[in-house]
């Protein structure tokens, strides 16, 4: 099944790289829409549905955590599962995170594998439009 | 808190980023050498400041040539395609990465609040020999140099 995925980085080179890290851990298929800050997230979740957001903590404009809280208050947008993925790693914010809604957490610097297991344990198992299960072994950026 | 309990960990992390995320070989060495740098034109540098129970600021200060091959392996680009931008996101997220998980190694109970990396092109503003409050690591990748500097500025280290 294709999902669709929203990205939320400040770095353009950061979204590139999450970006390609979850096509080459069996998500090839699924469709990619980015945003530099929740600010922007929010407008793209408003006009468009998602299956998962992954995105950042220390943004410019509207940081991870408002983000999820800006979301949890709506309706709607309150169902769409979120992935942070920063370098904030104090257990103080990782409780944090999840205290606000965050379906997981990953810890720049990341793994592929450390990437798979996460979006699978939130979305489930993942197939490539073949039909092979994804794998992030011997990934090819 | 020691210097050496630091170090480690600013060397733990320097690895771990590096390694994990831009795909680099890279061994320490005790001090800095000029020859190192010899041959290099340009050297990017970037600052971030934190805040938190240690406060201070780590930049990284690598030639642009090491820069551009991390860059490109970083994002899973050709060299040739590696553009300014990508260079700048580059060395911001190395910064950033480096900076957090420090301070996961060193102090996970502690909160920080690390600043927008920004780039440093004034020479004035990248710190020269060794001051007191900082650790240096130097290091050498298969494509050059690379020195990250983490000053401490409300503690005596």
């Amino acid at each position: 099944m294709a999902h669709t995925i929203l990205i939320v980085d400040d770095s353009p080179p950061m979204r590139t790289v999450i970006r390609k890290t979850i096509k080459a851990s069996g998500f090839s298929s699924s469709s990619f829409y980015e945003a530099g800050d929740g600010r922007e997230a929010l407008e793209i979740l408003k006009k468009s549905w998602m299956d998962l957001v992954v995105t950042d903590y220390n943004m410019p404009d509207m940081n991870g955590i408002e983000l999820i809280t800006a979301m949890k208050t709506d309706d709607i947008l309150q169902a769409v599962p979120v992935l942070m993925i920063t370098t904030e790693g104090s257990h103080q914010r990782v409780a944090e995170f999840l205290a606000a809604g965050a379906a997981g957490y990953v810890k720049k610097p990341f793994t592929p594998e450390e990437i798979r297991a996460k979006i699978i344990e939130i979305l489930g198992e993942s197939h490539d439009e073949d039909g092979s299960v994804g794998s992030a072994a011997g990934c090819d950026f | 808190m020691t210097k050496t309990d630091l170090s480690a960990a600013l060397r733990d992390a320097i690895s771990s980023v590096l390694e994990t995320m831009f795909f680099s070989s890279l061994e320490f060495v005790d001090k800095y050498q000029i020859e190192d740098w010899r041959g290099f034109e340009r050297i990017c540098a970037c600052r971030l400041n934190f805040k938190g129970p240690l406060c201070g600021y780590l930049t990284v200060l690598t030639p642009d040539r090491t820069l551009g091959v991390l860059t490109a392996d970083f994002m899973g680009l050709e060299k040739a395609q590696v553009t300014v931008e990508h260079l700048q996101g580059a060395l911001s997220e190395l910064a950033n990465m480096i900076t957090g998980d420090v301070f996961s190694r060193h102090d996970p109970e502690g909160v920080y609040q690390l600043e927008l990396p920004r780039l440093i092109t004034a020479p004035g503003e990248i710190p020269g020999p060794e001051k007191p409050g900082m650790v240096r690591c130097h290091v050498r990748t298969l494509n050059g140099p690379v020195e990250v500097q983490l000053g401490i500025t409300n503690s005596e280290l």
